[in-house]
């Protein structure tokens, strides 16, 4: 190399391009990545779920005919349609994306925000760390649920006349006949 | 340190407001609320996962006045995240940098915004079938 060089930077890490934080431009880019992803996401998503309330709301008008039943809020969504819906492999697969990118995409913003406005050096880096942990434990918890949702039968998908619930009558412990109804909790206490 | 203090800059009390730095604020604000929305989704498919009492006390929570307020801001702030964010991705492009383009741009995500979300809601509601 001829020349003066008025650089202390080897010519490896100038070719690198990662700067002094080692990252280069991986948290603008992964933003960026991420953003793309959920703009299909995110409307897959509001659409899905409208298009699930109507859908549901079908079969509780269909149920209804000739009954008094004039309920029609969202607490009268049912639960196993949500539980068949979100558990269906279709919806598990987008969920987890949309989970994945949505809190990845959360902690990159939040980490700039944390960088602007805290100055002390010591709760800026706390602040950050505590948004990175929080977002992969929430994006965790998300996804376990998702699978409990997707792989565990619902005790409520279960007919009662089935062996698994039959095995608990000759043991006594039957689900009292007021909890035997559909859609409704057989947990009983104790 | 200079003797004679200079004024600091962005003076943000004297500053006229314009458009395109309110919808910037506007988009870092809509996207940390958004991050703590986040919270009430993993928090109902949790309830989901739960079982029907959970669920039940989840749809209960959202269908109140203050939940379904939650939830009316909430998809506000995400459709105008969306929108602006696909503005930040088209900048990021190279595309509509010239002030026009960026005020034009500007309007028509913070209409896109609330018809999105009017459409959205109209659209939950018909399925409801019942009033407000």
């Amino acid at each position: 190399m001829t020349g003066p060089n008025r650089t202390f930077r080897t010519e490896l890490a100038r070719v690198r391009g990662l700067g002094s934080a080692k990252t280069g431009a991986q948290h603008w880019w992964m933003q960026r990545v991420t953003a793309l992803a959920l703009v299909p996401l995110t409307l897959w998503f509001v659409v899905s779920v409208v298009i699930h309330l109507h859908s549901d709301m079908q079969v509780l008008i269909g149920n209804s005919i000739g009954t008094q039943i004039e309920i029609r809020d969202l607490s009268s969504v049912s639960y196993v349609g949500i539980r068949s819906w979100l558990g269906s492999p279709l919806t598990f697969a987008l969920m987890v994306l949309l989970i994945g990118a949505m809190f990845y995409h959360a902690q990159l913003g939040l980490q700039v925000v944390i960088e602007d406005y805290v100055h002390r050096e010591s709760v800026k880096i706390v602040a950050i760390l505590l948004v990175k942990l929080a977002s992969l434990a929430l994006a965790v918890c998300a996804v376990v649920a998702l699978m409990v949702i997707a792989f565990r039968d619902s005790p409520q998908l279960i007919p009662h006349d089935h062996p698994m619930r039959l095995e608990g009558a000759t043991t006594g412990e039957a689900d009292p006949p007021c909890c035997r109804a559909f859609g409704s909790p057989i947990l009983s206490p104790g | 340190m200079p003797s004679h203090p200079r004024p600091l800059s962005p003076h943000l009390q004297i500053y006229r407001w314009q458009l395109t730095s309110v919808l910037s604020i506007l988009h870092r604000l809509t996207g940390v609320a958004l991050a703590v929305g986040a919270l009430l989704l993993v928090w109902w498919i949790v309830a989901v996962a739960l079982g029907p009492e959970a669920f039940a006390f989840t749809q209960d929570f959202l269908g109140s006045i203050f939940g379904r307020f939650l939830l009316f801001a909430w998809s506000w702030a995400m459709f105008y995240h969306l929108g602006n964010g696909i503005r930040h991705l088209c900048w990021d492009a190279g595309l509509g940098f010239d002030l026009k383009a960026a005020y034009r741009s500007g309007w028509i995500v913070v209409a896109a915004s609330f018809i999105l979300t009017v459409v959205a809601w109209l659209a939950g509601y018909s399925a409801l079938g019942s009033t407000l």
